[in-house]
């Protein structure tokens, strides 16, 4: 599967670049593997920093968004 | 109900009487300012750059203002996020709500607020005497959200 991925601020700086496409192996299906497997690439500045980038991230919990614009909100509790 | 993101700064109280205005249901507004300090994590702060991510910021805020809504009795809101470069004492972001009573109008706001800090893609990079830096998300934001779980 092929996926843009984009970096924004520490990360995009730390990797010099804003954003690249990827070939992803089949079985990653969560942004939590595509990171896993991004920081297993040995990707020079990726490493799970506590920033907003990566606490968004880590909302995606389930399946990755259909499509770059899509989000994934986890569900509320009154 | 509104979000805008925006570099230019806003009037408080302009912004304020547009948000109650011919409305007469509405019996409390209330509000927040979000300002930029010059000392944070023990460093002086003499400028913050915030970036965001365009489309998706917008998109978060609004599910953000739904959530409230689908969780008080709330008529308008409204919330205006500046991006760019920011001196210490420049307001950052604005929220306000109008409701028929205080108690739901005071607890949006709120609730709008602690998720904005924890859900929507801002980052911010602060320049200190020692360099620039980005700001890393902080546990007691996480805390704050997580009280209305």
């Amino acid at each position: 599967m092929s996926v843009k991925v984009l970096y924004f601020a520490g990360l995009r700086e730390a990797l010099g670049m804003a954003g690249e496409t990827l070939e992803l192996p089949p079985d990653i299906a969560t942004v939590g593997a595509l990171r896993d497997w991004l920081v297993a690439a040995g990707r020079k500045g990726w490493r799970p920093r506590r920033t907003c980038a990566a606490r968004s991230i880590s909302l995606w919990s389930g399946r990755m968004p259909a499509s770059p614009t899509a989000t994934r909100w986890p569900s509320s509790r009154r | 109900m509104s979000v805008r993101i925006q570099e230019a700064d806003f009037d408080l109280n302009a912004e304020l009487a547009a948000l109650r205005a011919g409305d007469a249901r509405i019996g409390a507004l209330a509000s927040f300012v979000g300002l930029v300090r010059d000392i944070n994590d023990g460093a002086g702060v003499s400028e913050m750059t915030l970036e965001h991510y365009p489309g998706m910021t917008e998109k978060a805020l609004a599910a953000i203002v739904d959530e409230a809504k689908t969780r008080w009795e709330i008529y308008g809101a409204l919330v205006i996020h500046r991006i760019g470069p920011l001196k210490p004492c420049d307001q950052i972001v604005l929220v306000a709500v109008t409701s028929a009573h205080r108690g739901e109008a005071f607890a949006a706001c709120e609730f709008i607020m602690d998720y904005l800090k924890t859900r929507a893609p801002f980052w911010k990079r602060e320049t200190t005497p020692d360099g620039a830096r980005w700001v890393d998300a902080r546990d007691s934001d996480d805390s704050a959200a997580e009280r209305w779980q």
